[in-house]
C-alpha cells in the first residue's frame, strides 16, 4: 500500500505556487514529489529491474493519486513482464483496485521468474 | 502550419512539476510517449512526440534558466478529444521572458553543434506557439494528431513508445 | 547531487582505429559523458572512430551536437568518423536536422571497418 505522505504539492498549489519541490531526485518511490516517483520508475524500468521488491514498489505506485505516476508505473510493468492485468490508469477507483489486486496475486504468484516478455530485443 | 492550437477543454489527463534537472528529461519523456501510445498514436509518432518535448524541455532548461537546476517547468498534456484523435502538451516556466518572435529556427546549413531544438520541434509537431505566461514565465503550446483516424487498440502491452530499450 | 549521467560506452581496437559502442539513450543529461568519451577517444589521433550507435534507442539534438562537435574535432585531428547501426528513431533525427548527409552514416560496424 503506498503510504500517504504530506501532499506539498496540494498545499503549493492552494497557496498560488507550483510545488515543484526539494530536488526531484530525492526520495524515490517514497518521494512525495511526484517528479521524484517517476524518476525512480523510469530509472527502474532503464535498467530492466525485475526484482521481486523493485516489482513490488512499482506496483504500489498504481495506487497513487498522480495519473501520470499511475501511467508510468504502468507502462514500466509492461514493459519489464509484458503484462497489463486489466489495469487503466485512468480507469475508475473501483476498476484500478480490482486491477492491483491482480497485480498483486501476480507477484506473489511467481515473483521470482518475471522475465523479459517474449520476443524483446533492444531495437 | 498553425501557429494557434486547438484550445482543450476541461483540466490536463496529466500534469507534471519538474525541477529543471536534466535527469528529468527520460520520466517525461516516457509520460508524454505512453500517453500518446494509449491515444493510438503509432510507434514512430509517439517517439517524435516524447523527442520534441525532450526538445522543449531542454530548451527551458538551457535558456530560460541558463541550466540552473532548481527552476520549475510544469508540463500539461490533454487528450484534445478531436478525430483523428490528437493531444496538446503546454510546458511553462518561471524563468524569464523573451520575444515569441525571436524564438526561431536556424539555418541547417550552418553545420555546427546545437540550436535545432526549435526546428526539431517544429518538424514534428502539428502547431507550435510560444507565448509570455501570465504571471512571469514563457509557455509553449505544441499539438499533434493521428495521422489515422484508426486508434490502435489502447494499452498495447510492451510497447516501444518511449524510445527505450525492451529487454 | 550532479544532474549529468554517465554514459556507459563500450570500446574495442578496429584496423587503423577504433569502435565505440555507446549503450542506452543519449540526451541532455548523458551528452557531455558522450563527449568526454568521444574527444579522449579523439585525442588518441586514431585515423578513424567508428561509432557504432545500434545499442542507442533514442537521441535528442543534444547528443546530435555532441557528434557533430566530434566531426568537427575528427577533421582537425585528419580522423575519419563513421557513424554506424542507427536505429529508425535516431536515424530520423538526423535526417530531420539535414546531418544525414553530412556524417558517414553506414548500415553497420563491418560496413564501416570496411570504408
Amino acid at each position: 500500500m503506498v503510504k500517504r505522505l504530506p501532499s506539498i504539492a496540494v498545499l503549493a498549489t492552494s497557496l498560488g505556487g507550483w510545488s515543484c519541490g526539494p530536488s526531484a531526485l530525492d526520495g524515490g518511490f517514497d518521494s512525495a514529489n511526484p517528479a521524484a516517483k517517476l524518476f525512480a520508475i523510469e530509472k527502474a524500468a532503464e535498467a530492466e529491474d525485475r526484482s521481486p521488491e523493485t516489482l513490488r514498489r512499482i506496483v504500489e505506485q498504481l495506487a497513487s493519486d498522480d495519473p501520470a505516476v499511475r501511467l508510468i508505473a504502468i507502462g514500466a510493468l509492461e514493459r519489464l513482464t509484458g503484462e497489463n492485468h486489466g489495469y487503466h490508469h485512468d480507469g475508475g477507483p473501483i476498476e484500478r483496485r480490482a486491477a492491483i489486486r491482480r497485480w498483486v496475486r501476480y507477484l506473489e504468484d511467481g515473483v521470482a521468474s518475471v522475465e523479459a516478455p517474449p520476443g524483446d530485443r533492444r531495437r | 502550419m498553425s501557429t494557434h492550437p486547438t484550445e482543450p477543454t476541461g483540466p490536463p489527463q496529466l500534469e507534471l512539476e519538474m525541477l529543471s534537472q536534466s535527469r528529468l528529461l527520460a520520466p517525461a519523456r516516457a509520460m508524454t510517449g505512453t500517453f500518446a501510445q494509449r491515444l493510438g498514436f503509432n510507434e514512430i509518432e509517439c517517439g517524435q512526440i516524447s523527442l520534441a518535448l525532450d526538445e522543449a524541455l531542454c530548451n527551458f532548461i538551457n535558456h530560460g534558466y541558463n541550466k540552473r537546476e532548481d527552476g520549475c517547468i510544469k508540463i500539461s498534456v490533454w487528450d484534445l478529444e478531436t478525430d483523428p484523435s490528437g493531444l496538446m502538451i503546454l510546458v511553462e516556466d518561471r524563468a524569464r521572458q523573451v520575444d515569441p518572435a525571436s524564438i526561431r529556427p536556424r539555418e541547417l546549413d550552418d553545420i555546427r553543434p546545437g540550436g535545432l531544438g526549435v526546428h526539431l520541434i517544429r518538424e514534428i509537431m502539428d502547431s507550435v506557439l510560444y507565448e509570455h505566461r501570465e504571471g512571469g514565465g514563457m509557455r509553449l503550446s505544441m499539438t499533434k494528431q493521428i495521422s489515422s483516424s484508426e486508434r490502435r487498440p489502447a494499452h498495447a502491452s510492451a510497447s516501444r513508445c518511449e524510445g527505450r530499450p525492451t529487454s | 547531487m550532479s544532474d549529468t549521467d554517465d554514459i556507459q560506452v563500450r570500446q574495442e581496437p578496429t584496423n587503423g582505429g577504433m569502435i565505440l559502442v555507446p549503450i542506452g539513450e543519449i540526451d541532455l543529461s548523458r551528452a557531455p559523458s558522450l563527449r568526454h568519451h568521444l574527444s579522449t577517444a579523439l585525442d588518441e589521433r586514431p585515423d578513424r572512430l567508428i561509432i557504432d550507435l545500434s545499442e542507442v534507442p533514442y537521441m535528442d539534438s543534444s547528443g546530435v551536437a555532441t557528434f557533430v562537435e566530434a566531426m568537427q574535432l575528427a577533421r582537425k585531428n585528419g580522423a575519419k568518423l563513421i557513424l554506424c547501426g542507427l536505429q529508425d528513431r535516431v536515424r530520423s533525427i538526423f535526417e530531420i536536422a539535414r546531418l544525414d548527409t553530412v556524417f558517414t552514416i553506414l548500415n553497420d560496424t563491418e560496413e564501416a571497418r570496411s570504408a
